[in-house]
């Protein structure tokens, strides 16, 4: 440092002193530079190359969809696999991967290398997926309901088809509660169908999965709620049910877990099949569709919303990826999804987990995105808030 | 100057008003609220700066402007330029060879700098970006859209 | 345990041998990230937490906090010595730290930023200690409509920063607040002013316009006035051991200035407490109060200490009010307090009302870890204040280009966006243009940074309470305070106009 202010503060060079730039001068000195400029660029390039080429490491060439016999296994060892994660660091989907990656490091002999592309609800890191090389060698993990919802109201910015997407896997669907507040006076799913006067469910954005849950439930049980959108975020959500001014919200079980364990809210209602292993007293919405007035449609509607909710956050690389990379990373995906140090390291992170395969993926987001017309038309109107 | 800077000011409020008068009701209420007396403080900012710039003759001080010899003026606008170059050569090229490069390009030709200093600088800062972020914090610098295109990449 | 017992024990624990040495490598870590222009203690949680599986909590909690707290030290050195934020809440520390810089007082500044930062902490730790118990019923009192009055009253400080030119600071203020307004809005999914630039569904990012406002500007100013940092004009550069004098010096003021630091980090710390509305305008609003109860008025923008000791102490103060309050409802108040818990989850730490009752000892671990964290963070800022402040007074030709890369980098990795780049130019033209023609651009910020909060909360208080959420007691008494404020500014401009007049006659 001391180096360079001395020659910072130099008691010479006049070259610097004040020139009168007219413009003749001006366009004189702009042609000499321009001479000297060509060389001075070559020199730089060849002193940038190497620079380049250490960013270019990153970088693969796409290889051609050849149907070689080259063993798939040898193309991936200590290759860089690029993980589009579509959301900031620090949040869910990040520890999942942060969580995951040594593993399938372990069962594809790949280096993973995270790379957050946070925007536009998680959009923009789908989008930057669906282009992205098809060589296999970039993965990414995408908020699967979401997108789902957002194709089937055709949003704007989606370049994206979410069946197009080739899966590996799923990581988790979260289970859906619907969660009061411990100071509302409601302590079951019961007393809220009975409510004489209107309930106030609060949600984030509109179309967003909050704001999707609490319009569906309350048509498919024809619920008394008054649905109070535009919080910024669940925290804010949490904090206005602490004050009272919303009884409560749909949300995933994950970010409930501890206001629930500590007793400050009350799960009345939980999404899902089959009771959640950690929520055994609560009934799930299929339970519930048995004191539906018209059991027919809320089967049909709990079955859709069922299936959005199963897409859930699963694994997919670029579409046209070459059919024996898929093979090799799905089964690597299946192995460290049942590697029992991955189970104990999700558990102790409190991250839950409900694997799906690949092929079953492609099942699932099939019947995601193709449900009776007019229950699809229903989904729409809720997205848009026009219910 | 301030009489330009208000205008274009003022015209871009007054576009963002039109626009914002075509939003639904409840995301338009807050915009218009605020652009209501915002509208008002820049047309009286308007009248001030008239007031004041009466002494100066507007259309020598375009010429002037306009024939380089403003020099406070060329070397604005030559930054903006350079930013500009910049952004450029990081969107196309990649962040490490943009950075190098601008900063190559200014040390040396704009600053007057020695040749080797200017190289050992620009390599040198470069370098210790590069080992801060991607090293450091796993922070992956644009790569640029030429590499981008021969790997195959459609997206950018 | 009871209170004395967690206290000692906590204490302890902190300088224990399995965690001081965390708290030392997150205190540096954290001070090298809030140098760097563009990251900030968000940026610095998500780097710690993949280190924490597997840690001890004790450890663990040093790591996270250390790093954290020390973040805006860091930046404020960036912004006195550079002109540049390091974070956003450094953003006030521009307005008198660099004028302090010009005329040679670099290490008087950096000296009372540090001090300060480190007061300002100690006191948001102590307060988190205190109010956590308590913390149930205060922060209750804060929904919708008490956020929205309060970002008012927040925004009137735009007229006692801009005093000297009403006009032109109330139009940077509605600028920025217009602003805030770019960007999708959740609530009826309507596209704001986007343009239809995918880039912007989500608004401006804070970061990058910050960036832009002061520290591009700033860089444009120096190239078009090719100067070198200390003013240009004289080669005040000062010898180490003069700085190193002033360093001590800068110490010592912030100590004489006991009361005013105690003020703002109170200030500071009550609105970080106050979810959502994050902690750059805290230290603009304790700008202000420094400001308005100064006997040396006219003095601030231009190298006032007591600004600079006002906006650090403060922004300090704010870390600790908005850990008291996440901790207390487990419910982060902003997305670096959302990693904050995230890790304390990973280290198998409880949140909520309860901690005090079972784990006292961890809270107080907590207060302590900050406040040594702080204190390192000080010794070892005082160590990087002369080597940086050589730097300043490098030919602004060599120093531009270095820091607008470094600029430039910091803006990208945000989001890892080239149109943030973009978003800092736009922002740095403008920053230059506002400069040179006096309009605030402090204002602009405080208008952007609170003009989200002003739309959501004024939307979801009437929504949740009716139009006439105004008539609730604490809304209207705080009202009432935004109102008096006002009046009160605009009647001493009347005046002091009138007194102008009659002095000129």
């Amino acid at each position: 440092m001391l180096g360079l202010v001395k020659a910072a503060t130099p008691s010479a060079p006049p070259r610097r002193e004040s020139r009168r730039l007219s413009t003749r001068r001006y366009i004189a000195k702009v042609r000499r530079m321009t001479k000297s400029r060509v060389f001075a660029l070559s020199v730089s390039a060849l002193i940038l190359l190497p620079i380049m080429f250490g960013g270019l490491a990153g970088c693969q060439p796409s290889e051609k969809n050849k149907n070689t016999e080259f063993d798939v296994a040898s193309f991936y060892k200590g290759k860089k696999i690029k993980w589009i994660i579509p959301y900031s660091p620090g949040g869910g989907y990040d520890e999942y991967a942060r969580l995951l990656s040594p593993y399938l490091r372990k069962y594809t002999g790949a280096r993973f290398d995270i790379l957050n592309l946070p925007g536009a609800g998680g959009m923009r890191g789908a989008n930057e997926l669906f282009a992205s090389p098809s060589d296999g060698l970039t993965i990414g993990m995408i908020n699967g309901s979401a997108l789902v919802t957002n194709e089937l109201v055709g949003v704007k910015g989606a370049r994206y088809k979410i069946d197009e997407f080739e899966f590996l896997g799923r990581v988790v669907a979260d289970t859906h509660v619907l969660i009061v507040s411990n100071q509302s006076g409601y302590k079951s799913f019961e007393q809220i169908l009975n409510a004489e006067e209107e309930v106030k469910i609060g949600a984030t954005g509109l179309g967003g999965s909050t704001y999707l849950d609490a319009v569906i439930s309350k048509e498919a049980f024809a619920l008394n709620l008054k649905i109070i959108h535009g919080f910024d975020s669940s925290s804010v959500i949490r904090q206005a049910m602490l004050r009272g001014n919303i009884v409560g919200s749909w949300g995933s079980w994950g970010s409930a877990k501890d206001a629930v364990d500590d007793g400050r809210h009350i799960v009345v209602l939980q999404s899902g099949t089959e009771r959640n292993a950690d929520l055994p007293d609560v009934p799930t919405v299929f339970e519930m569709i048995e004191i539906s007035s018209n059991q027919e449609r809320t089967l049909a509607i709990v079955t859709a919303w069922e299936s959005l909710n199963a897409v859930g956050r699963p694994v997919a690389v670029a579409p046209g990826t070459p059919a024996d990379k898929i093979q090799f990373l799905r089964a690597a995906f299946d192995k460290a999804m049942h590697d029992p140090e991955l189970l104990k390291d999700l558990k102790q992170a409190g991250r839950a987990i409900s694997y799906a395969s690949g092929d079953e993926m492609s099942h699932i987001v099939e019947s995601a995105t193709t449900m009776p017309d007019d229950i699809e038309q229903l989904f729409v109107n809720a997205i848009k808030g026009e219910l | 100057m301030e009489l330009y800077f208000i205008v274009v000011v003022g015209l871009i409020v007054a576009a963002a008003f039109i626009s914002a008068s075509s939003y639904e009701f409840v995301s338009a209420r807050t915009p218009i609220v605020i652009m209501v007396p915002l509208m008002i403080l820049i047309g009286v900012q308007f009248v001030r700066a008239k007031k004041a710039s009466r002494s100066v003759d507007v259309r020598s001080v375009l010429s002037t402007v306009t024939k380089g010899d403003n020099k406070t003026f060329n070397r604005a606008v030559g930054f903006i330029g350079w930013m500009v170059l910049l952004l450029a050569l990081i969107v196309v090229a990649g962040h490490y060879v943009g950075i190098a490069a601008l900063m190559f390009i200014l040390l040396k030709f704009v600053s007057k700098e020695e040749m080797f200093f200017s190289l050992a600088l620009s390599a040198g800062v470069t370098l210790v970006i590069f080992m801060l972020f991607e090293l450091g914090f796993d922070v992956e610098l644009h790569r640029g859209a030429i590499f981008k295109i021969w790997a195959g990449d459609a997206g950018l | 345990m009871g209170i004395i017992e967690g206290l000692v024990s906590g204490f302890f624990q902190a300088i224990s041998l399995e965690v001081f040495p965390f708290l030392l490598v997150g205190a540096v870590f954290g001070l090298l990230i809030g140098v760097i222009p563009g990251l900030s203690g968000h940026f610095a949680m998500a780097m710690v937490i993949p280190f924490l599986y597997g840690m001890e909590p004790g450890a663990g909690i040093a790591f996270l906090l250390g790093a954290h707290s020390t973040v805006a030290q860091g930046g404020g050195l960036t912004a006195i010595l550079f002109s540049t934020p390091g974070t956003g809440q450094n953003a006030a520390t521009l307005l008198d730290g660099p004028p302090m810089r010009d005329q040679g007082l670099a290490g008087l500044a950096t000296g009372a930023a540090l001090a300060s930062c480190f007061l300002g902490a100690a006191f948001g730790a102590v307060a988190l200690a205190l109010l956590i118990p308590v913390l149930q019923q205060v922060v209750l009192f804060f929904g919708p409509p008490e956020i929205f009055v309060l970002a008012i009253l927040a925004l009137t400080f735009v007229a006692v920063l801009g005093k000297e030119d009403l006009t032109r600071s109330m139009i940077a203020g509605l600028s920025g607040l217009l602003l805030a307004m770019v960007g999708l809005d959740n609530v009826t999914n309507q596209e704001r002013f986007t343009f239809g630039l995918f880039e912007l569904r989500d608004g401006l990012s804070l970061v990058p316009v910050i960036l832009g406002l002061f520290a591009v500007a700033e860089m444009f100013d120096l190239w078009v006035r090719r100067g070198s940092l200390p003013g240009g004009l004289h080669a005040n550069r000062l010898s180490a051991k003069e700085t190193q004098k002033q360093i001590f010096q800068g110490i010592g003021a912030a100590f004489k200035h006991w009361w005013l630091v105690l003020r703002c980090s109170a200030i500071g710390a009550t609105m970080g407490l106050i979810p959502g509305l994050g902690s750059a305008p805290a230290a603009f609003v304790a700008y202000g109060h420094a400001k308005q109860s100064s006997k040396n008025k006219d003095t601030f923008g231009k190298g006032n200490i007591e600004g600079v000791i006002g906006s650090e102490a403060a922004n300090d103060a704010v870390e600790g009010g908005a850990l008291a309050s996440t901790l207390a409802f487990g419910i982060p108040g902003s997305s670096s307090m959302g990693i904050l818990l995230a890790g304390l989850f990973i280290l198998g730490v409880e949140t909520g009302p309860n901690i005090v009752t079972y784990n006292v000892d961890i809270v107080f671990l907590m207060l302590f870890t900050i406040i040594i964290g702080n204190l390192i963070g000080t010794v070892v800022g005082l160590f990087l204040v002369n080597p940086l402040s050589r730097a300043t007074s490098l030919r602004a030709s060599i120093l531009v280009p270095i820091l607008l890369v470094i600029v430039f980098t910091g803006a990208f990795a945000v989001n890892r966006s080239g149109f943030d780049i973009g978003v800092a130019i736009v922002f740095g033209v403008l920053g230059y243009l506002m400069k040179e023609l006096g309009y605030s651009r402090a204002a602009l910020l405080i208008g952007f940074v609170l003009g989200f909060a002003v739309d959501k909360n004024l939307y979801l208080a009437l929504q949740l309470s009716g139009p006439y959420f105004l008539l609730d007691p604490i809304p209207l008494t705080l009202a009432i305070i935004t109102l008096a404020f006002l009046g009160y500014n605009v009647w001493t401009i009347i005046r002091d106009k009138r007194r102008a007049k009659d002095n000129a006659r």
